[in-house]
C-alpha cells in the first residue's frame, strides 16, 4: 500500500478533484498559451509575466508566468538571472524538443522541476506556488518549484505549553511541519502521503506514519475517508475531522489534535497515524483511546513519579468537572444525611434567604462562568483585566453578599471551572462541559440515581465508541493488561518495553530492550 | 436500523422512568426547608408521649453572615415540643407549628426521661426500626427529670448541645469507659437478648438553676452543666433502677466494654503513710466463663488488663519487681472487687446486664431450655469468681517516685 504510485505521488501533480473548467492544451504559439493562461486564472494583477528571448537565437522565446506573493522571490530572481545569462548555443536541430531540453538540462538551477500539457494544470501548478516556463513553440511547459512567500515562523505553541520539553510548533505551513517531524523522527520507514481535499480551497493534505510500526489497516482506512470527503474548501484540520470521525454524535472527542510536532512524533511512534492540513498547525492523531487525552507530552519528559502523580490528578479533575455541580446538588437537595453534620450546618447557614433551588442556582452560576469564559476568549487582549474584575466581584462576592447565591455553590462553581483547565486536552475538557450541563439536570431531579444512571448511560455509550476501528475504552474494555503502563501510572522508561497493542501493528512490538533498568552493581561499572 | 435504534433508546427511557416509581418517594428538599434536628427528648406524662426537639438555627451557629444583619447573641438552637398518643403522632403535630419539616437524618442523642424510661420504650425503638429518616446509631441516653429540660441546655465549647452530649459520651467510653455508649441498635439487641436487660446511660443538669440562656455566657463559669451520671438499668424495655458510677465500671469490665480507664491503688508511703498510685488501663478484656460444678452453675470472670503509672505519690523504688508486683496485686484486687460489687448489684437488681445469659446459652444450650423459664432466679444464684491477670506495662518516664527521692534526701 504505501509504495502504491497513487498514495506517493506529488500533491503539486494531481489532478483537482472536481474539474469544473474544460481541459485546454498547450499549443506551440506562446502567446496564444500565454493569453489562455492569463484568461483561465481570471488575469489578475498578481500574476506576473515575464516574456524572455534567448540572448543568440531570436526566435527562442519564451515566458515565465507565476502568481506573485506565493512564490519564493529570492529564488525566482536567481533563476531569472540564469535565463537571461544563458548564452550557450544550444544543439541545432528541432527548435521544439532542443530549446525545451536545453532548458530543463542545463540552465533552470532549481531542484524541483515538472512538465505539463494542459492550461488547466498549469495554472493549478501556478496556484501552489510554482512558476511556470512556457516555451514558444513546445507542447509542454515546465513547472518550476517556486513556492514560498510569507509564512509565520516556528514559534512555541500557544495552546499545548509545557515546562520541560521542546518548544517547537507547528506552523500554518504545511511543508514546515513536514521538515519538523522529518528532523525528529529520520527513518526511512517515515512515509509521507500526500492529498488535496477540497474543489476551491485546493488543501494540500499529508498522511504521515511510519512503515511497519502503524498498522495497515488503519492507514487504508484514514486514505479511504479522506478520499471520501467532497467539499468545497477545509480551512483547519477540524473540517477533516468532522467527516473522519467514527461516529457523528458523541461528546467526546474521536481524534486527538496537537500543536507540538513531539507529541505528533511520539504518537506516529506508538503507531499512530497523523493527518497534516496546509494551513493550521493543528494536526490530527488517530486511532486514539480515551487514556490518550489525559497524556501530556510532559509526563514523558518528567520523570515517572511525578508524571503519574500529575496523570492520577488529571483523571481526578476530568471527573470533578464533570460530576461535582451535579454532585452538589444532589447532595444537599436529596441525601443531606450524606454530608457530616458540621458541614451540612454551614451548607445550611449559606442557603438560608437563598431564593432559588440549588439546581437554578447551580445553572446561574455555570452559565454565567460559560459567558465569561467565552467573553474572554473572544475580546480584544487589553479589556482582559476589566472581566476578570466583572467576574470575581461583581458575579462572585456581591452575588454572595446580595444573598442571591450561596457562597457554597461559587466554590463549586470556581473549582469546577478551574478543574476543567487542568485536562491537556481541550475537546475533552469541551465534553467534560457539555456532559457536565446534562448531569445537573438529572441529578436535580432525580438525585444521585439520576447522576448514577446518567454515568452509566455515558458508559455504554463509551464502550460504544471507536476510533478508526479501535476501541475507545481500550485497554480498559476491551481489557489489556500490557496496555496498563501508560494510562494511570507512567512507567520508567526502561520498563516500557513495548508499544502499546492493538493501535500499532502487532507485529512490530518491541520499543526498548531488556534489562536496561539501571542498578549500582551493573558489570563492568 | 434507525427505528431499532430509537426503540431501544425509548426503551431505556422508559425503564428509568420506571425506576423512579421504585425509589418509593419524590424527597427533593432544600437546605433551607429542613429543620436540623440535633437532639431528641421522650417524655410521658402519664397518657400522652411528649417530643421534644432541639432543632438548629444554622444562620446563627455559622460565621458567615448570610445576610442576617448584626444585632445581639442569638441562640444557636430552638427547643420545642409536640404532644400526642404515639411518639410519630406527636411528631407529626410537629408540622402544625413548625416552618420547616423535621430532619431527623443528623440527630445526635435520643434523651428519654424518667418517666417514659418506667413506662417502657418499645415504642420509640419500633420507631426507629420502622423509619428510614433517623438512624440507628443514635445514642440513647436516660434522665432522671424531663429530656426535654436536658435539650434546653446549653453547654461550654459546643453550639449544638446535642452533637456535643454525643461527644461527651464517645470521648468518655474512650477514655475512662465508666459509661458505655449506647446506640439504639444496641438497646434494641441487648433488650432482645437472652437476659432482656439492658443499660443506658445517665445524662443530668449538675449545679444550681440552668444554662438555657445565652446570658450565662458572659461569665467564666455557667451555673450548670450537663454531665453524665449513673448507669440506668432496664429490664424488659423498663427502667428498674441505676447503678453507681463505681457499680457502673464494674459492669463495664463484665461487659468487655472498657477501652481505656483507670484505677486508683492506695499503696504504702513507709512510716505508715498512706498514698495512692494512679494506673491508667491501656487494654483490657474479659471472658465471662459459665461453669457446672454438680449442678450449680458458676461464672469466671477472666480478665486480662495491663495499664501505665500515671501518678505515684508513694516512696516507691519502682525499679525493684517487687514494688512492680504489689502494684500488679493492689490493681487485681481493685478490679476483683469492682466485677464483684457490681455483680452483686445486678443480682440484687434481678437484672443480668453482663451478658451472662448468652454465654450460657451457648455453652449448655440443653440445661439452657430449664434456666432459660426462670434465668433470674438461676443468675441470682450464681456467684462470681474472678480471676484477673494484671500487667504493668510501663513505669512513666521517671522510675523512682519523686516523694522516693526526697525522702531519701532527707537521709
Amino acid at each position: 500500500m504505501p509504495n502504491d504510485d497513487k498514495t506517493t505521488k506529488q500533491y503539486e501533480n494531481e489532478a483537482p478533484k472536481k474539474e469544473t473548467k474544460p481541459e485546454q492544451v498547450l499549443i506551440p504559439d506562446l502567446d496564444i498559451n500565454i493569453e489562455r493562461l492569463h484568461r483561465f486564472l481570471g488575469g489578475g494583477a498578481d500574476i506576473v509575466c515575464r516574456t524572455l528571448q534567448h540572448r543568440s537565437f531570436d526566435n527562442a522565446r519564451y515566458a515565465l508566468l507565476y502568481i506573485d506573493g506565493i512564490v519564493d522571490g529570492i529564488g525566482l530572481n536567481t533563476m531569472l538571472l540564469g535565463l537571461l545569462d544563458d548564452a550557450n548555443r544550444y544543439i541545432e536541430g528541432g527548435v521544439e524538443s532542443s530549446l525545451y531540453h536545453h532548458l530543463t538540462e542545463r540552465v533552470i538551477a532549481n531542484g524541483k522541476l515538472g512538465e505539463v500539457n494542459s492550461i488547466n494544470k498549469a495554472c493549478y501548478a501556478m496556484l501552489e506556488g510554482s512558476t511556470i516556463l512556457v516555451v514558444d513553440g513546445s507542447l509542454r511547459a515546465i513547472i518550476i518549484d517556486t513556492t514560498g512567500g510569507k509564512s509565520r515562523a516556528v514559534e512555541e505553541p500557544s495552546s499545548q505549553t509545557v515546562v520541560r520539553g521542546p518548544k517547537e510548533g507547528f506552523t500554518e505551513n504545511l511543508r514546515t511541519n513536514t521538515s519538523l517531524i522529518r528532523r525528529i523522527i529520520k527513518s526511512p520507514d517515515l512515509r509521507f502521503d500526500y492529498k488535496m481535499i477540497g474543489h476551491q480551497t485546493r488543501t494540500n493534505i499529508a498522511i504521515v506514519y511510519l512503515e511497519g510500526i502503524a498498522e495497515v489497516e488503519v492507514i487504508k482506512e484514514v486514505h479511504r475517508r479522506l478520499d471520501a470527503i467532497d467539499i468545497d474548501g477545509v480551512l483547519e484540520s477540524g473540517y477533516i475531522e468532522e467527516f473522519i470521525q467514527d461516529r457523528a454524535f458523541t461528546p467526546f472527542p474521536l481524534l486527538q489534535n496537537t500543536e507540538r510536532p513531539d507529541a505528533a512524533c511520539a504518537g506516529i511512534l506508538e503507531g499512530q497515524v497523523i493527518i497534516m492540513v496546509s494551513g493550521t498547525p493543528f494536526v490530527l492523531q488517530a486511532p486514539v483511546t480515551f487514556v490518550k487525552f489525559f497524556q501530556s507530552s510532559e509526563d514523558y519528559y518528567q520523570r515517572y513519579d511525578i508524571a503519574t502523580f500529575l496523570r492520577i490528578i488529571r483523571m481526578t479533575s476530568f471527573f470533578i468537572s464533570m460530576l461535582l455541580p451535579s454532585l452538589y446538588i444532589a447532595i444537599t437537595t436529596f441525601h443531606q444525611e450524606m454530608l457530616p453534620t458540621s458541614l451540612l450546618i454551614s451548607l445550611a447557614a449559606q442557603r438560608e434567604g437563598i431564593p432559588f433551588p440549588a439546581l437554578l442556582e447551580a445553572f446561574l452560576m455555570e452559565i454565567t462562568f460559560e459567558i465569561l469564559r467565552e467573553a474572554g476568549v473572544r475580546m480584544p487582549r487589553i479589556i482582559g483585566p476589566a472581566i476578570s474584575i466583572v467576574g470575581a466581584l461583581v458575579l462572585g462576592q456581591a452575588a454572595v453578599q446580595a444573598g442571591i447565591i450561596s457562597a457554597a455553590m461559587v466554590i463549586v462553581v470556581s473549582f469546577t471551572a478551574i478543574a476543567s483547565f487542568v485536562i491537556p486536552a481541550v475537546n475533552m475538557g469541551v465534553a467534560a462541559r457539555l456532559i457536565r450541563f446534562l448531569l445537573m439536570i438529572l441529578a436535580g431531579t432525580f438525585g444521585l440515581f439520576g447522576i448514577m444512571s446518567g454515568l452509566m448511560i455515558l458508559l455504554a455509550h463509551m464502550c460504544g465508541l471507536r476510533s478508526f476501528g479501535k476501541p475507545y475504552l481500550m485497554p480498559f474494555a476491551p481489557f489489556v493488561a500490557s496496555n496498563l503502563k501508560d494510562v494511570l501510572i507512567r512507567v520508567p522508561w526502561w520498563a516500557m518495553r513495548t508499544r502499546p497493542t492493538n493501535i500499532a501493528s502487532d507485529k512490530n512490538i518491541t520499543r526498548a530492550g531488556a534489562g536496561q533498568k539501571p542498578s549500582p552493581d551493573q558489570e563492568g561499572v | 436500523m434507525r427505528l431499532l435504534v430509537m426503540k431501544r433508546i425509548a426503551c431505556a427511557a422508559l425503564l428509568l422512568l420506571a425506576a423512579l416509581t421504585t425509589t418509593g418517594c419524590w424527597n427533593r428538599i432544600e437546605l433551607n426547608e429542613v429543620a436540623i434536628t440535633s437532639a431528641t427528648g421522650i417524655d410521658w406524662d402519664g397518657e400522652n408521649w411528649i417530643v421534644s426537639y432541639q432543632v438548629v438555627i444554622p444562620a446563627a451557629i455559622s460565621s458567615v453572615t448570610g445576610g442576617s444583619g448584626g444585632g445581639g447573641p442569638k441562640s444557636p438552637i430552638i427547643v420545642y415540643s409536640t404532644k400526642g398518643k404515639t411518639i410519630r403522632d406527636a411528631i407529626m403535630h410537629s408540622f402544625s407549628e413548625s416552618p420547616r419539616k423535621l430532619f431527623f437524618a443528623h440527630n445526635r442523642v435520643v434523651v428519654i426521661g424518667e418517666k417514659a424510661m418506667n413506662r417502657g420504650i418499645n415504642e420509640l425503638i419500633d420507631v426507629y426500626f420502622r423509619n428510614s429518616g433517623s438512624r440507628e446509631t443514635v445514642s440513647v441516653l436516660a434522665t432522671p427529670g424531663t429530656a426535654r429540660k436536658i435539650l434546653e441546655q446549653f453547654m461550654q465549647l459546643q453550639a449544638i448541645s446535642g452533637a456535643g452530649m454525643k461527644e461527651i459520651i464517645i470521648s468518655e467510653m474512650k477514655n475512662t469507659s465508666i459509661l458505655p455508649n449506647i446506640p439504639v441498635y444496641q438497646l434494641a439487641m441487648e433488650l432482645t437478648g437472652d437476659a432482656k436487660s439492658a443499660v443506658v446511660p445517665e445524662i443530668f443538669v449538675s449545679g444550681s438553676g440552668d444554662t438555657s440562656s445565652l446570658d450565662s455566657f458572659s461569665n467564666t463559669s455557667i451555673p450548670s452543666k450537663l454531665k453524665l451520671g449513673r448507669l440506668a438499668v432496664l429490664k424488659d424495655d423498663k427502667m428498674i433502677g441505676w447503678m453507681s458510677r463505681k457499680e457502673s465500671l464494674g459492669a463495664a469490665y463484665l461487659r468487655d466494654s472498657v477501652q481505656q480507664s483507670f484505677i486508683v491503688v492506695p499503696c504504702e508511703g513507709g512510716e505508715g503513710k498512706k498514698g495512692y498510685d494512679t494506673i491508667q488501663i491501656l487494654k483490657s478484656s474479659t471472658k465471662i466463663i459459665p461453669k457446672l460444678r454438680g449442678s450449680k452453675l458458676t461464672f469466671t470472670a477472666d480478665v486480662d488488663v495491663s495499664g501505665t503509672l500515671l501518678e505515684s505519690n508513694c516512696a516507691q523504688d519502682l525499679y525493684k519487681p517487687g514494688v512492680i508486683q504489689g502494684l500488679e496485686q493492689g490493681g487485681q484486687v481493685q478490679i476483683s472487687s469492682l466485677l464483684q460489687d457490681a455483680w452483686k448489684k445486678g443480682q440484687q437488681m434481678n437484672t443480668d446486664i453482663f451478658g451472662a445469659a448468652e454465654k450460657v446459652h451457648r455453652k449448655y444450650p440443653k440445661q439452657w431450655k430449664e434456666w432459660g423459664k426462670n434465668w433470674d432466679e438461676v443468675f441470682k444464684e450464681a456467684p462470681l469468681e474472678t480471676k484477673i491477670k494484671f500487667r504493668m506495662a510501663r513505669m512513666g518516664l521517671s522510675n523512682k517516685s519523686f516523694q522516693y527521692l526526697m525522702d531519701k534526701r532527707e537521709k
